[in-house]
């Protein structure tokens, strides 16, 4: 089967990213996704994976989703945490989470980055955002405007 | 008057004829069966009786295996997770990252879900 060691097709991968990068264009916050084998306690590993996130951490979003595990953690940062309440945050782990059970991790990834860049709301006062995070990689982390 | 009269008398034997005429054909003497054609070859009878049925149901089976085949990895729950880990939006050198890694100070609230 080609590709069997892949969690996601080209194409899935294209659209996961465009749904993080445009969340956070229109959040300012940082949406970053991880989709792995995780450690036994998967919210303390998630909390890691935030805080490597660097300078932006603090503005950023992170989902951990541990297929293996049957678990997701979203972790918001302290700044991110003020526009993205937790009870916003559940809900929305809840649509990723039965989107999971039904077998689509895509599709649950992508519903669950807009819902909470819905329930964010778009970028409203620069002072929020970060002074200047590192870019992720190959996947682009969009700079706010007025930046 | 006496036209309606005519044309109602001529419903019933009309409508009898038109029957009987199309019925004729089951009235004639058949002959089939009676003289049997060429025997078909073992082979003809294989690939008709076999051959197409079978080829029928590999059609059938390629069609849906064929989705499975083409596209992607599937997920299904409760199965082991072999695929490797995928980062969107993550730092740039993740294992350096992670090394780095403070937590306890930045993070700010989140949720948990389990399916």
């Amino acid at each position: 089967m080609p590709g069997g060691d892949q969690a996601f097709a080209a194409n899935q991968v294209e659209e996961i990213s465009r749904a993080t990068r445009i969340a956070g264009t229109e959040t300012g916050l940082r949406f970053s996704v991880f989709v792995g084998d995780a450690e036994e306690d998967t919210r303390t590993y998630a909390e890691r994976l935030h805080a490597a996130l660097g300078e932006s951490a603090e503005s950023s979003v992170l989902i951990l989703v541990a297929p293996g595990r049957r678990r997701l953690e979203v972790v918001t940062g302290r700044l991110a945490a003020a526009r993205l309440h937790d009870r916003a945050c559940g809900l929305a782990a809840l649509s990723m989470a039965s989107s999971f059970a039904g077998g689509d991790l895509a599709g649950g990834v992508i519903a669950g980055v807009r819902m909470l860049a819905d329930a964010a709301g778009p970028a409203a006062s620069p002072g929020l955002l970060p002074a200047g995070h590192d870019s992720g990689g190959a996947s682009v982390v969009p700079r706010a405007p007025g930046h | 008057m006496r036209a309606r009269l005519l044309l109602r008398a001529a419903v019933g034997p009309l409508a009898t004829a038109a029957l009987l005429v199309a019925a004729s054909p089951a009235l004639a003497r058949t002959s089939d069966g009676e003289q049997f054609g060429p025997k078909l070859p073992f082979l003809e009878t294989m690939l008709i009786y076999v051959g197409i049925p079978l080829g029928l149901f590999l059609v059938v089976a390629a069609a849906c295996a064929a989705p499975a085949l083409l596209h992607r990895p599937r997920y299904r729950p409760g199965r082991a997770w072999t695929a490797a880990p995928i980062w969107f939006t993550g730092p740039q050198d993740p294992e350096a990252a992670l090394e780095r890694a403070r937590p306890g100070r930045t993070a700010g609230g989140g949720a948990s879900a389990r399916w």
